[in-house]
């Protein structure tokens, strides 16, 4: 088989790699290791420097499509703040499925093993449309915004809600979003406008776009993917479904990167090929 | 596990490997999940949404707040494009949802988006880094300035940010194949997990199936 032939390479081929590469470590894991980085550090930082009492605002931004990106971060955060002497409350602004996803986190995990109470320690607030106008009103009068849990629970029966009046009261925001530019709504609306701290993570696909934002300081780390989310569970010492995930993870980008190299081999070859022909013509 | 997890495990389990199916070739199952999944996505967005016209709106307006009214007369008004020789209407709420957001996004976007930036690419020349970010970030600008003609220095300097665009997207593009992976690694994941597992055999089967009758039949 010439360099050349793989060009005509029936890609089911390469994607039955991708599947073989992804399902070996998950029966039999590979125990890679896994560096740390410094932005998984400050983030991690930034949920310990949370002073005790502090508030703290979820915003869980992805739906069910980034849920195995985004749900094992969400997961390993939420859990951090449990141990902690800190409020959460969570609200989602991107797609309805936020509260759902929320739910799922906090049945996994339990409230109650960490001798924390709904309504009082943490509160799911649910999905608010609106984007950015939502984010504004929520950060400049939450009171008047939301009315009701994501159960239909006045808020006024909810003593966490109390504490809360606008973006002011927030010592930390977490923002875990698949959109580009959730993370600069919050930017823009409570950390220019409240001066609040804002952190969190995103989904692979937006995470270079925000690289600048985390260099000037204004992001206190963010972490990426799975990735982010594998690191968080090692800095904060609660290994879970991430650090599994991430055996496949380098296997896949073996195969990729194979890939990436025998395509451009076997286009060169090709090209010179092809230029061999025509000279002979 | 319950008998009514365990359902929900195989449902959920048998749609993943529907979807998957594609990898091989489209066909009916694929189809029919996707039809599942648009189909639930309407739904729980419409729900969803009437919920928050409920509680946002509705109930507001019952506790005496009377001027919810007019937000809910302006959502009203975005459907009036589809009544024929009055969708000019639509124009207003349009126009009050582009002003809010143009004006949101002035706000506080000049000082974090622009500011902040400029301000943090102004570093002292010390370290290599700094030095890479404030020649990436002129050449970049410089590719992009289109008053002058390309020769002479400003060919150069646009290639040098030619190429570090390129760096940029190849960071981006690599990042997307972490993101995209990881999707994969959770839904695999689950299919290699219990009770899904068993249908890993039937699903197999079913492909080796197909690919008997389309051989049969060419």
């Amino acid at each position: 088989m010439s360099l050349k032939s793989l060009e005509k390479l029936d890609p089911r081929w390469i994607f039955l790699a991708f599947l073989i590469a992804v399902s070996i470590p998950i029966i039999q894991p590979l125990g890679l290791p896994i560096k740390i980085s410094d932005n998984t550090r400050r983030v991690y930082q930034a949920v310990e420097d949370v002073p005790d009492g502090g508030l703290v605002v979820l915003t869980p931004d992805f739906s069910y499509d980034n849920r195995g990106e985004l749900l094992p971060m969400l997961e390993t955060i939420f859990e951090h703040l449990l141990t902690k002497d800190v409020k959460v409350v969570s609200v989602g602004f991107y797609g309805a499925a936020s509260p759902m996803l929320m739910e799922e986190a906090m049945k996994a995990i339990g409230l109650e093993r960490y001798g924390k109470e709904y309504g009082v320690d943490f509160v799911n607030l649910g999905f608010i449309a609106g984007d950015e106008p939502a984010i504004t009103s929520f950060g400049e009068d939450t009171q008047a915004l939301v009315k009701v849990d994501y159960y239909g629970t006045p808020i006024s029966q909810l003593s966490i809600m109390d504490s809360l009046n606008n973006a002011g009261d927030i010592d930390l925001e977490i923002s875990l979003s698949a959109g580009m530019n959730y993370p600069e709504l919050y930017l823009r609306q409570w950390q220019t406008t409240f001066g609040i701290k804002v952190t969190g993570g995103c989904v692979g696909l937006i995470y270079a776009p925000l690289l600048p934002y985390m260099e000037s300081g204004q992001l206190e780390g963010y972490l990426p993917s799975l990735r982010g989310a594998a690191e968080y569970e090692l800095v904060s010492n609660r290994p879970g479904a991430a650090i599994i995930g991430m055996d496949s993870q380098s296997l896949v980008h073996i195969v990729v990167i194979v890939a990436i190299i025998i395509s451009n081999l076997s286009m060169l070859a090709g090209s010179k090929e092809k230029e061999a022909e025509e000279a002979t013509i | 596990m319950n008998l009514s997890e365990t359902l929900v495990l195989l449902i959920a389990g048998a749609l993943v490997l529907m979807v998957l199916s594609f990898l091989y070739r489209q066909s009916r199952w694929f189809t029919f999940a996707e039809h599942v999944v648009v189909g639930g996505l309407a739904g729980q967005g419409t729900a969803i949404g009437l919920r928050n016209v409920y509680y946002q709106g509705i109930v507001p307006l019952t506790t005496g707040q009377w001027w919810y009214i007019l937000a809910i007369i302006g959502g009203l008004l975005l459907f009036a494009k589809y009544a024929r020789g009055q969708s000019w209407l639509v124009r207003l709420p349009t126009a009050l949802l582009v002003g809010c957001g143009i004006g949101l996004n002035m706000r506080a976007g000049i000082e974090t988006q622009i500011t902040a930036q400029l301000i943090d690419t102004l570093r002292p020349l010390t370290s290599i880094n700094n030095i890479l970010i404030i020649i990436g970030v002129c050449s970049g600008m410089l590719y992009f300035f289109f008053s002058a003609e390309e020769k002479g220095a400003m060919k150069s300097i646009g290639k040098i940010g030619r190429y570090f665009l390129m760096v940029a997207f190849g960071s981006s593009f690599a990042y997307a194949v972490l993101g995209r992976t990881s999707l994969v690694i959770s839904r695999v994941t689950d299919v290699l997990s219990y009770p899904t597992y068993y249908l890993v055999p039937i699903a197999i089967a079913i492909i080796i199936y197909d690919i008997y009758t389309s051989r049969k039949t060419t």
